[in-house]
């Protein structure tokens, strides 16, 4: 097989399929933040999943049985039935989304020196929680993160108080970054006031871009209780803000 | 089938675990192959974009029953299943035309006038058709692998093939090979 023509329409399609140079890092971004957490089950969780799936056989059984019997029809084992069949709670899903993630409610801190700057700004809903990611230019900054009681935050520089919606808060800190270079170039050119009003997170605002530090006020509806992610390829760190 | 080297599969081993540091790996080793095959296919860049992400998306859900040797093959078959599905959804007026036949083509193919390069005459195929010769001439995957990745039988590519080079030919105005 292979005349001319063939051999033309494979240079065509190789022509076009070389239009796309690289994968978009932007897309990169998408899948990861796309994606939910998940974890394989413990043999404990899927031998319980496996009970939990023949107990429910069971009484599907009988009660199959029980209506043949209020039809008239024969039954011809008399099983005890019980009068209310309550089914036993199933183990956790085969793909857990919130419950896979361990929530903290106290400071955490990681990344490290990189001299990396904002350069995007996400915050979406996911089932159980919401999602704030902070995409860098390079390596992740070292950051810290702190819960708060209350929404109210100092900005940096300035001294001034801002109190963000809702009752709780985050204090989100890099250090060594900002949303611009250090030559004063802007990196990071989304809105520095976000109020998505998600079931959690209700505000998200910068509080400081200054000597180098760069600080974020998350305010929260509820517990400041977080699980955080470091990702890569784009590097990003995640906080998902455990939502009612 | 290809073996996986045993650093790959410590890696498919992790996205299992709910790694997605891993899964990222997995993204950048397959992506750029994923994704021109979707835009060869769906021809356009913004939605091989979204069949990708789908594609990737479902890949991550449903890896628990993957079986190690057959990821390239597997994502290959969930983009051109999603990029076919894809290209129906935002064409949903030509698909339904094609399907009773009101947008047919001069049966004879097109006079000289109106030969039209391959690019285009690409573009005039059924994204089905478009997605055998893909796979087929992009992918270098023989008719075989092709029906085997589309779960498809071999007989029903080679007929997709048949058709879809005898339409481009036509569109194109190319004379079949005496000894082809």
């Amino acid at each position: 097989m292979g005349d001319d023509f063939e051999r033309q329409l494979r240079d065509q399609l190789d022509r076009e399929a070389r239009q796309v140079g690289r994968f978009p890092d932007p897309l990169r971004a998408r899948i990861q933040d796309a994606i939910e957490p998940r974890r394989r089950l413990g043999i404990t969780q899927q031998l319980a999943l496996a009970g939990a799936l023949v107990i429910f056989i069971g009484l599907l059984a009988v009660g199959v049985a029980q209506l043949r019997g209020f039809k008239g029809g024969p039954v011809p084992a008399a099983t005890p039935t019980p009068a209310t069949s309550v089914a036993p709670s199933a183990g956790p899903s085969a793909q857990p989304s919130a419950s896979a993630l361990s929530f903290t409610c106290d400071a955490g801190s990681g990344g490290g020196p990189s001299g990396s700057n904002l350069t995007a700004l996400r915050v979406a809903h996911h089932s159980g929680y919401d999602r704030i990611t902070f995409q860098f230019d390079g390596g992740l900054p070292a950051y810290s993160i702190t819960p708060q009681s209350n929404a109210q935050f100092t900005q940096d520089a300035s001294g001034q108080t801002v109190v963000l919606m809702g009752s709780s808060g985050l204090r989100i800190v890099f250090h060594d970054s900002s949303g611009h270079t250090p030559s004063g170039q802007q990196t990071y050119t989304g809105s520095t006031d976000l109020e998505p009003n998600l079931p959690s997170v209700r505000e998200v605002r910068e509080i400081g871009d200054f000597e180098r530090v760069l600080s974020w006020g998350v305010g929260i509806a509820g517990s400041p209780c977080y699980h955080v992610s470091e990702l890569s390829g784009p590097t990003r760190l995640v906080i998902d803000v455990q939502a009612p | 089938m290809v073996a996986m080297d045993p650093a790959f599969e410590r890696i498919i081993d992790r996205c299992r675990d709910g790694d997605r540091e891993a899964f990222a790996e997995v993204v950048s080793r397959y992506g750029l192959q994923v994704l021109r095959t979707a835009r060869l296919i769906v021809r356009d860049q913004q939605l091989a974009e979204d069949v990708v992400q789908e594609t990737f998306v479902r890949a991550w859900r449903r890896l628990g029953s993957l079986e190690h040797d057959d990821l390239g093959p597997w994502l290959l078959r969930i983009a051109t299943n999603e990029s076919i599905s894809a290209w129906r959804r935002r064409n949903r007026f030509q698909a339904l035309a094609e399907r009773f036949g009101r947008l047919r083509e001069a049966p004879a193919g097109p006079s000289s006038e109106e030969r039209m390069d391959l690019d285009r005459a690409l573009g005039r195929l059924s994204p089905e058709l478009r997605a055998v010769v893909v796979l087929h001439y992009y992918q270098d995957l023989s008719v075989e692998d092709t029906a085997r990745t589309l779960r498809q039988p071999v007989d029903t590519i080679k007929s997709r093939l048949k058709v879809a080079l005898r339409r481009l030919r036509e569109l194109t105005g190319s004379k079949e090979d005496s000894n082809g």
